[in-house]
């Protein structure tokens, strides 16, 4: 069991992050942090690997139970992801873990299929919808070094977590 | 460390923006939030900014550069003056506030953050025909529900208004019966209102 620090949109490595070349015990071990951290973190539903800084194509996601869930895969963790295909932009607003002060209106496909390799080296592709299409292009955008401040469509997308008391 | 809030409006012009933050930038002001916005053709600033005091560690040197001490006391005569030219060139009226530390350190009432589940963020549209009383009675409502304003923006064009806000609402309050006094006065106001979720989901 292994806990990391997830990283602030300061620190966090804005340089796309590196494909796995096989899966290794390097890999393993990533897996069990990402999920790890994922299930400490209250309300965590997907955490991509540059947010515990390494900068490697690999996240976890599990949106079981969400309100706005549809399809649903269930615990996933991932590496090389790579989008196939998307389509029926929504917008919605979204937070992040390592942008803790703010959220952002981000327009995202509602509709989506991405393919990729799982823990054990299996090629996996997943054809999903709505909130887990959501996240999935969330994570995938961290490993392209992008956060959703990257994706608001104006000034009036941008908007305060928190009201301080 | 001494916080202004800045006002300036006039009508809309190329380099506004440009001048207005080059007088600040050159006077070692940092701009913490803002919005710019135009308003009936009037474009419309308001920021916080923020300026050390040039004595002790770290400070900004002095913005003079001719060995005057850049005191903190004397800091917003400073920056009106070197608006002031920015303001005669492009026709501003500009006003500086001081907010003491207290002020900007709490500048709303209680609400906790949405993600612990102790608030809840709704976005509510409202549009039709102008009127008299279309946002004081939409906002009566929420203020009656307890709920507080955090984002209000209204546009008129020709006769048609649109009023779009973000609203906190307490856990303790109801969203159902909220939306229900919402839908009563738009109707009686004769405009349309949606309410829709604005809580964001952490990924
Ligand atoms: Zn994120």
């Amino acid at each position: 069991m292994s806990v990391k620090r997830v990283v602030t949109h300061q620190e966090i490595d804005k340089k796309p992050a590196l494909d796995v070349q096989s899966i290794d015990n390097f890999c393993l071990t990533l897996a069990r942090d990402l999920l790890d951290t994922m299930h400490a973190s209250p309300g965590c539903v997907g955490l991509a690997a540059p947010q515990i800084g390494v900068s490697v194509r690999a996240f976890s996601v599990n949106v079981t139970g969400h309100k706005k869930t549809k399809t649903c895969h269930g615990e996933l963790v991932l590496f090389n992801p790579k989008i196939l295909s998307g389509d029926a932009p929504v917008t919605a607003r979204e937070g992040c873990m390592s942008v803790p002060e703010l959220t952002g209106d981000v327009t995202r496909f509602e509709n989506l299929a991405i393919a990729g390799i799982g823990i054990n080296g299996e090629e996996i592709k997943i054809e999903t919808d709505a909130f887990e299409a959501r996240a999935l292009q969330h994570e995938i955008d961290h490993l392209d070094g992008l956060l959703f401040l990257d994706r608001l469509a104006g000034p009036g997308a941008l908007h305060i977590r928190k009201v301080y008391k | 460390m001494q916080r202004y809030l800045l006002y300036a409006n006039g009508p809309d012009r190329v380099g506004i923006v440009a001048s207005v933050t080059k007088s600040l930038a050159e006077l070692q002001c940092n701009l913490e939030d803002s919005r710019m916005t135009i308003l009936h053709g009037q474009f419309s600033i308001m920021m916080v900014i923020s300026v050390c005091p040039s004595s002790g560690d770290g400070a900004p040197a002095s913005p003079a550069g001719d060995g005057q001490k850049y005191e903190d006391t004397n800091s917003k005569k400073l920056i009106e003056n070197a608006l002031a030219e920015t303001a005669g060139h492009f026709g501003l009226y500009v006003s500086l506030v001081t907010l003491d530390d207290l002020s900007s350190a709490v500048p709303s009432q209680a609400v906790a953050d949405a993600s612990s589940g102790a608030v809840e963020y709704l976005c509510i549209s409202v549009h039709g025909a102008d009127k008299i009383g279309i946002v004081s009675s939409v906002v009566g409502q929420i203020a009656d529900s307890g709920a507080s304003v955090v984002d209000l923006a209204t546009r008129l064009v020709d006769n048609a208004y649109v009023l779009v806000m973000t609203i906190a609402l307490p856990e303790d309050a109801s969203a159902a019966d909220l939306e229900k006094n919402l839908v009563r006065v738009s109707s009686e106001l004769g405009v349309s209102c949606n309410v829709s979720s604005a809580s964001p989901d952490v990924l």
